[in-house]
């Protein structure tokens, strides 16, 4: 081969090397860029939220003439509710009103009742005593209550106080040695590529009632404008590179 | 005597020969030791690399800490642990070397035009301060680059583009030795060659481009060579005007990061040497030729 020739030749393979090259960089690029993306867990993002305490309870009675007529149209029933304490799940201090609507048996139509007393008796479980308002029934010309007619009563409770601090569940990370329960902040922050995101760890403090439905009642110890993590891929720890649902 | 003794002068050659490839040897050795250490073990290589030594002294009192480093040239167990680290489980390493190359190729490319183009110009122009002119680039040439790393930087604050690529690439597009190269093979040119192009009506552009440059293409291939090296190595120019620490080239990152993990850092270095080496192979000839046409001058 001549001199001219070999200079020709390795030019030649020093350019398709250098394009191997360069190729290769950028299929190894991308390929590693998805491929980290992939390793991290998913969460989803929210913040605290504010809740109020909300249970119902549906049970059957009876309607009982309490009072003479108090004018020729109506007259006043009452309806006991016995609900025992173990169907309130520890929220039985924290409810404080309670909206109730009575279907008697023979009207087929809810109606809205008074609640006019509370007590618990002996063996714990509560009385809810209502008054039945007929004269609305009467004017109307529906058929009269019996005394000891059948009702269904359906008892909504709500608590005054509301929560302000409130997180999904699943937020709540345990951890199984030490059984302590965290919570992890999401942070954004400049990485070779553009951004990425990572998690805080942060024990999680409940308050009373710790648990309101689907949410965790917590006392706010880290800033309360952080976005946090839940419905998590995966256990997470402090530190830990996250993505996010699109 | 020794002309007319050919077993002499056998001797002589293969004894010759021999000293060549035993320096060639010598300095292949830390190419070839980092390349066969890229392929070690996280644990080997902190094992060999990052070990803590408690040293006593004849007393047996403790008198200080070591790093104690043993240096293995092949490790005992092969493995791409850390080139699944480079090149898969970790993207942000290669970020570096896409920032060298976005450092490298515009100054090579700008060199490669400036350069050729500045070098014609000095030797055709008909001006009696030419020489004064070629004399103070090389006095330029000839100071230390971190000299002029303080004016570059008042330079590069006044354009507004201090902490940026620009502020490295401009400085080093208009770097001297390039013309210095090219002028030095013109002034070696046949003129008669731009006096033929001349009398066909030629402008001198078109002399440059079309009869001088590709007689003077190993000198263009070696200034690539020797710009391309400089650029990719390029350290105190980044440290000074790069701010951003994923913005920095992989020369920067590579010394920042000896203290991590050792396989890692060989099998950047290793990624890190490949570019080098393919536009040396590209240039070598050119080179070889370019040093043969010195010898004989």
């Amino acid at each position: 081969m001549s001199v001219n020739n070999k200079k020709i030749a390795s030019k030649k393979i020093a350019l398709v090397l250098m394009v191997i090259f360069i190729t290769g960089l950028a299929v190894f690029t991308i390929y590693s860029r998805s491929y980290a993306q992939r390793q991290r867990p998913l969460v989803n993002v929210t913040f605290f939220e504010s809740a109020t305490l909300v249970w119902s309870f549906e049970t059957r009675s009876t309607i009982e003439h309490a009072a003479p007529m108090h004018s020729e149209q109506g007259a006043e029933w009452t309806i006991e509710v016995y609900v025992p304490l173990s169907a309130f799940e520890n929220y039985v201090s924290h409810l404080y009103t309670v909206d109730a609507e009575v279907t008697a048996d023979g009207l087929g139509i809810p109606e809205e009742l008074n609640l006019i007393e509370r007590r618990i008796i002996d063996d714990g479980d509560l009385i809810y005593v209502f008054v039945y308002d007929s004269i609305r029934q009467r004017i109307e010309g529906t058929i009269p209550i019996l005394s000891g007619e059948g009702v269904t009563v359906h008892l909504a409770h709500r608590g005054l106080d509301s929560y302000d601090f409130t997180i999904p569940l699943s937020a709540i990370q345990r951890n199984p040695l030490t059984d302590e329960d965290h919570i992890f902040t999401v942070h954004r922050r400049r990485s070779a590529w553009g951004w990425e995101y990572y998690v805080r760890q942060h024990n999680a403090v409940f308050l009373p009632p710790a648990r309101i439905g689907d949410m965790a009642n917590l006392s706010p110890t880290f800033d309360t404008n952080a976005p946090i993590a839940f419905d998590m891929e995966g256990s997470l720890y402090d530190g830990a590179l996250v993505r996010l649902w699109d | 005597m020794i002309r007319n003794n050919v077993f002499l002068r056998r001797i002589l050659y293969n004894a010759r020969l021999l000293i060549i490839a035993i320096t060639a040897i010598i300095s292949l050795i830390p190419v070839a030791f980092i390349i066969m250490n890229s392929f070690m073990g996280a644990a080997e290589a902190a094992a060999r690399y990052t070990s803590i030594v408690t040293a006593h002294n004849s007393f047996g009192v403790i008198s200080g800490n070591m790093h104690y480093i043993n240096m293995g040239f092949i490790p005992e167990l092969i493995s791409i642990s850390a080139w699944r680290e480079v090149l898969v489980e970790n993207p942000e390493s290669l970020r570096f070397m896409w920032n060298s190359f976005i450092l490298t190729v515009p100054i090579l490319v700008g060199q490669l035009v400036i350069a050729p183009l500045a070098a014609y110009g000095m030797e055709r122009a008909k001006s009696k301060h030419k020489e004064k002119l070629f004399f103070t680039y090389i006095i330029i040439m000839l100071l230390p680059m971190q000299a002029l790393l303080v004016p570059h930087f008042i330079a590069a604050n006044m354009l507004g583009i201090n902490q940026t690529y620009l502020a490295i690439i401009l400085p080093a597009i208009f770097a001297p030795f390039g013309v210095f190269l090219v002028r030095q093979q013109l002034k070696g040119f046949n003129k008669e060659i731009i006096e033929a192009g001349k009398i066909d009506g030629a402008n001198e552009l078109r002399i440059f481009i079309r009869l001088v440059v590709p007689n003077i293409k190993p000198t263009i291939t070696v200034l690539a060579v020797l710009a391309f090296a400089e650029a990719w190595n390029i350290i105190d120019q980044a440290v000074v005007f790069i701010r951003d620490s994923f913005a920095l080239p992989m020369s920067v990152h590579l010394s920042a990061n000896l203290a991590g993990n050792m396989g890692i850092v060989f099998a950047l270095s290793t990624l890190f040497m490949i570019p080098a080496m393919i536009v040396f192979i590209y240039g070598q000839d050119d080179m070889k030729e370019g040093l043969g046409y010195s010898g004989h001058r």
